[in-house]
């Protein structure tokens, strides 16, 4: 698979980043993680950090001559390995098109997909954000279509990280390991209540309860319609006809308020004024799970539908006609950018930021043969 | 057929709630209007057209755009009627949507403003079009729909129940219906916070009507400034 060397460039490239850019973070916390899971679960593809990204933001920290050449030789060549990877310049499909995505182009079930993902570390010591697809090839996307998870861990030292990792590996294998082609919300659902038990038992075995936790988004789709799966505040957009929907309602405090506010309790300004409206009150972790932000009746998409992924990293910096703007392009293109822009404002206390793009080049409508 | 369903009439940021909504105690008809005119003129318009469409509908249940029409006439009556009898309502005004239904088929009709959504398999399939100002501008081409909400003429109406001449839009012939179709009707106030696709977003994570309307009225309260107009709806889920 071609897949192979690109992992193992980027995990390199990911470490050296790691031992060069931040001396006290574990190399596991840079999206090497990512690599370790693909390459031991057969049935998973998670992707890995945009190192292209990370590696202009680290230019800033002073490091040594001789660790910008290395990484720059390894850039070259994660590029390149990344170029062939995307372009999968083999397949008959991608020959006829004149403008080739560069996105990675999935067909499942009468889906034709074009994926995009890139990544950053902010100005945050590690990397909390994580995300993952379904592996395209696997028996398992076939019958229930392509997965897409993002996770936003949360949590002191190395917890948070893990937590957000563990809860996208979980959500991955959990999803894959059953058929509910004819009830997808079931089997997110199902993902879910494993991806909570496995942050539960972590969290435990750290003694950090209280501490330690994750949002976790999820989407998939199969056979033209759209299901998600969300608990926290990553937000999931659907951008159509030039207009820009949140699927998912953000699970703090605020929405309490707005609950509150439609009772007549409070007005814009109680609202707007409270230190407290970005304060969770559903993640996973937390002990009773009892806010869960999904559909339980399929969404019908359309042909050139665009659905972003996002942590708070990014739809905290960025407009929503800054995201639209940028969604328009390629999903890949549109995910650097994405990042690219966000890191670009220049926040001093940037946090991790995670965005992962599905176009929807043609759905519902199985292939014909001409 | 059969339908479970939820009402909410707010009165949001304004002193008087001017919406008003019914439901038929007997078969299945729901109206929704938005009045408007001075003296308490706009609460008593809504309320009146209202409850004249449903006793109008009760006393003749059928299904069909002669019954409906019969339905909204008989509501400009009660109306004008009133407006001759009290000459400080004689600029009474009010929108009207109404939709009635029988055990496989529905048909509505409406003057105004105030919107019926038809939800086929998760899509909206139809919806009234608005008898504005605004939304003839926005046909002509004159005017992007986008520009819609900052429009300063974009309540003007030119059609509504009480006006001295009657005219409104009716389906032609009756819709037929299936298990897992739905229907929203509302007023300005509801409907001018959302996008088309929320309203089937959150259709689509509803278990049940009354879930459906919350979600979106707290969508309109994380955007409606403080002094928001009036907001009412009706979410209809057909079931088997």
């Amino acid at each position: 698979m071609t897949f192979r060397p690109l992992l193992i460039l980027m995990a390199i490239s990911a470490w050296a980043l790691s031992v060069t850019a931040q001396p006290p973070v574990a190399p596991s916390d840079t999206g090497v993680v990512a690599v370790d899971t693909a390459a031991t679960v057969d049935s998973l593809r998670i992707a890995q950090t945009d190192t292209s990204i990370s590696a202009g933001q680290t230019a800033s920290d002073g490091i040594p001559q001789v660790a910008f050449i290395i990484l720059g030789i390894l850039l070259i060549g994660g590029g390149v390995a990344a170029w062939r990877f995307l372009f999968i310049p083999d397949t008959p499909e991608n020959k006829a098109e004149t403008k080739p995505a560069r996105g990675h182009p999935v067909s499942l079930d009468g889906d034709r997909l074009i994926i995009g993902n890139a990544q950053d570390i902010g100005r945050r010591q590690e990397q909390q954000d994580a995300f993952g697809f379904s592996d395209t090839e696997s028996a398992s996307a076939k019958k229930q279509g392509l997965l897409a998870v993002v996770a936003d861990g949360m949590g002191g030292m190395a917890h948070g990280s893990e937590a957000g990792r563990n809860a996208v590996h979980t959500f991955l294998n959990a999803f894959a390991a059953q058929d509910h082609s004819e009830d997808i919300p079931a089997g997110l659902y199902g993902a879910l209540m494993q991806a909570q038990s496995a942050v539960r038992g972590l969290a435990a075995s750290t003694g950090m309860q209280e501490n330690i936790g994750t949002t976790l988004i999820a989407t998939v789709v199969h056979q033209g319609m759209l299901y998600w799966i969300s608990v926290g505040d990553s937000h999931i957009y659907l951008m159509r006809n030039q207009r820009l929907v949140q699927l998912n309602a953000d699970h703090n405090y605020h929405l309490d308020l707005l609950r509150e506010r439609a009772a007549g309790l409070v007005n814009c300004e109680d609202i707007e004024s409270d230190p407290d409206r970005h304060a969770l009150t559903s993640f996973l972790g937390i002990e009773e799970l009892d806010h869960i932000d999904r559909n339980i009746r399929p969404f019908p998409l359309q042909n050139d539908d665009r659905i972003l992924l996002c942590s708070d990293g990014l739809y905290g910096v960025l407009s929503e006609s800054e995201i639209m703007n940028t969604l328009k392009d390629d999903p890949q293109d549109a995910c650097e950018s994405l990042i690219a822009q966000t890191i670009g404002k220049d926040f001093e206390q940037q946090d991790n930021v995670t965005a992962v793009a599905i176009v929807c080049e043609q759905v519902g409508e199985k292939e014909q043969n001409p | 057929m059969n339908y479970i369903t939820a009402s909410l009439s707010q009165t949001g940021g304004r002193s008087h709630n001017e919406d008003y909504v019914g439901q038929a105690d007997t078969g299945f008809c729901w109206v929704l209007a938005d009045g408007a005119g001075g003296h308490k003129g706009g609460e008593i318009a809504s309320r009146l057209a209202v409850e004249r469409v449903l006793a109008s509908f009760e006393a003749a249940p059928s299904v069909s755009s002669e019954a409906l029409s019969g339905h909204i006439k008989a509501a400009q009556d009660a109306v004008t009627t009133r407006q001759t009898e009290e000459p400080a309502l004689a600029d009474m005004r009010t929108t009207l949507v109404v939709l009635l239904c029988d055990d496989k088929s529905g048909i509505w009709g409406h003057a105004g403003d105030s919107r019926l959504y038809h939800l086929h398999q998760g899509r909206i399939r139809e919806m009234t079009e608005d008898h504005s100002v605004v939304q003839k501008l926005v046909n002509a081409g004159q005017l992007m729909p986008e520009a819609v909400q900052d429009h300063p003429d974009r309540s003007r109406l030119y059609r509504a129940i009480g006006r001295e001449e009657l005219d409104f839009d009716l389906r032609e012939t009756p819709c037929t219906l299936e298990p897992g179709d739905a229907f929203l009707l509302c007023s300005d106030g509801f409907w001018d916070y959302l996008q088309d696709t929320e309203i089937e977003v959150d259709y689509a994570k509803s278990p049940d009507p009354e879930a459906w309307l919350s979600l979106l009225e707290l969508r309109i309260m994380a955007r409606a400034p403080d002094n928001h107009d009036n907001y009412s709806a009706i979410s209809i889920f057909v079931t088997a």
